[in-house]
């Protein structure tokens, strides 16, 4: 049913079909759904078949049709001066608490500009019928043949970047009905493969910072990420992410890590362990989504870290034992652990992402950090685990 | 039908590969699954990267580690054949020559162990919830931008 519904919406906008990913709490998949047509070739689509310009032509009307933008700010992203301008106040809303603690004194015109609206609240439309309110989360990342342009297609919403250009133009049904990731972290797909070109790369991991020193929390979805970080972050230490961050290799062969969101995504297991963060939490506007969105500057505005060197690597672990500790890890254990979730994240899973990942491995020291049953112990198992890392 | 002078091929716009402590960690890029090649893997994957054949694999296994031709070369093709089945190589020319300039990673091992495929299939859920561009061109860039002096 699902399928069918789908393969309409790709026929009708595109003239072709594309494969499609629905979530439900499970998933279920649709794929190759055009005959004789290999699965991946359809999300590419010929340079004339962007529709760029005329979104930001759309963008343009409905800023002056508005007579306003409710939000235009700099934020420094990976240290790149980036210009947001939104128009409709409850999405202006979302990307500022998303971003606040980028927020850059250099009001000069960005390296990249990101231009947002929301149909609903300004009444300029750009997908009409092609929006519509799914309980399920479908995200289609698409590109131009020529590489220049990359999609991000949702069922609510539609996102363009150009690569040549250094532009984001954005259009959103209703702020009021955006998924809990995009509301936690807008636009992350596109700025992944945007800040990719510059060397920067997204990894699925936690940041947290002391003393100068980088710890990076690696590992699959439910091995403590979130956890150790927001522990750490509760407890006064440096916060840089929970969930995804940047990565780059400085000219002395060292790395530097950069907070992406000011914001995390946190289940009813986090919850119950931080019962002090619950009566921040905003709730999911879709039923199935199981987390609730924190904008983190509201509750910490001083231990937002923008970048950190990374001196370490720690992999958490639940272990049966009442205290945290931390011991050696092996340059296999922790590439496993790093590699292949933060490969399958981005846009474009490659072999050089992969290299870049291996080289961290074999720069810094890796660690596992077993968690105990006592999780407020978390903060001073990584005080010792920095002091015997050097800087 | 793999033989003793059978080729494979590694195509890294396909499968990420790297060989760490003597241990080779691959990543199907498009399916999103993994593996892990433990015992003597490493060394086996870098010499099929180097365009060794299975016989020429384990006439070096045999001079490195001491151990019996007929032994290793029974370990090396059934490896190989795991390979394939996992589309992690392909059949390459029979004929074409080893790259034997290349000097190979250094076995951390001091002995013979056979090697064995790990596979670990939990990213296929974020793969299919996430699914990835199949690859992107080189976009041209007109000014590359610069950074804040903050």
């Amino acid at each position: 049913m699902l399928g069918s519904f789908h393969l309409c919406r790709g026929f009708s906008f595109y003239g072709f079909f594309h494969r499609s990913v629905v979530v439900d709490g499970t998933f279920s998949m649709t794929s190759a759904i055009q005959p004789d047509m290999k699965p991946t070739l359809d999300q590419l689509l010929p340079a004339d078949q962007v529709p760029f310009d005329r979104m930001r032509e759309t963008f343009q009307f409905a800023m002056e049709n508005a007579g306003h933008v409710d939000l235009q700010r700099t934020y420094a992203i990976a240290g790149y001066p980036v210009r947001v301008r939104v128009v409709g106040a409850t999405l202006a809303n979302q990307i500022e608490k998303a971003l606040a603690h980028l927020q850059s004194l250099d009001s000069t015109t960005g390296t990249l500009s990101i231009d947002l609206w929301d149909e609903d609240a300004t009444g300029v439309v750009w997908g009409g019928d092609r929006f519509y309110d799914s309980q399920k989360t479908l995200v289609m990342m698409r590109a131009s043949e020529d590489g220049r342009f990359v999609c991000e297609e949702r069922p609510q919403g539609e996102h363009w970047l150009d690569r040549t250009l250094h532009r984001i133009v954005s259009c959103t049904k209703s702020a009021t009905r955006r998924h809990i990731d995009e509301r936690a972290r807008p636009f992350h797909r596109l700025l992944a493969t945007w800040l990719n070109d510059r060397g920067i790369q997204f990894v699925h991991s936690g940041l947290v910072a002391i003393d100068g020193k980088g710890i990076l929390f690696a590992g699959h979805g439910g091995a403590g990420k979130s956890t150790s970080s927001i522990a750490c972050l509760r407890s006064g230490l440096q916060y840089l992410g929970d969930d995804f961050i940047g990565i780059e290799r400085g000219t002395d062969g060292a790395y530097i890590g950069y907070s992406l969101y000011a914001s995390s995504l946190l289940n009813t297991d986090h919850m119950r362990r931080f019962p002090d963060l619950v009566p921040h939490a905003l709730d999911p506007f879709h039923q199935h989504e199981e987390k609730a969105v924190f904008y983190l500057m509201d509750m910490f505005p001083r231990a937002l870290l923008p970048k950190t060197s990374i001196n370490a690597i720690a992999l958490p672990r639940v272990v049966d034992a009442t205290h945290t500790s931390f011991k050696p890890a092996s340059k296999v254990e922790a590439l496993l652990a790093i590699a292949p979730t933060s490969i399958m994240s981005i846009p474009v899973p490659t072999s050089r992402a992969f290299h870049v990942l291996a080289q961290l491995v074999e720069t810094v020291p890796t660690f596992w950090l077993e968690l105990g049953q006592d999780i407020d112990q978390i903060p001073d198992a990584i005080k010792s685990l920095a002091n015997v890392v050097s800087d | 039908m793999l033989n003793e002078n059978t080729r494979l091929i590694t195509d890294d716009q396909q499968v990420a590969a790297k060989v760490m402590d003597g241990e080779a960690i691959l990543i199907n890029l498009s399916n999103g699954l993994y593996y892990s090649i433990a015992g003597t893997g490493g060394m086996i994957w870098s010499l099929i990267e180097n365009g060794y054949s299975l016989e020429e694999i384990a006439d070096t296994l045999s001079r490195q580690f001491s151990v019996p031709k007929q032994e290793v070369i029974s370990d090396v093709r059934q490896l190989a054949s795991k390979l394939l089945s996992e589309s992690l190589v392909t059949v390459g020319d029979s004929d074409a020559s080893a790259n034997t300039d290349s000097s190979l990673p250094h076995d951390v091992s001091t002995s013979y162990e056979t090697p064995t495929l790990k596979k670990f299939d939990d990213m296929a859920d974020m793969f299919a919830l996430d699914p990835p561009l199949p690859g992107l061109a080189d976009a041209p860039v007109i000014e590359n931008p610069k950074r804040s002096q903050e």
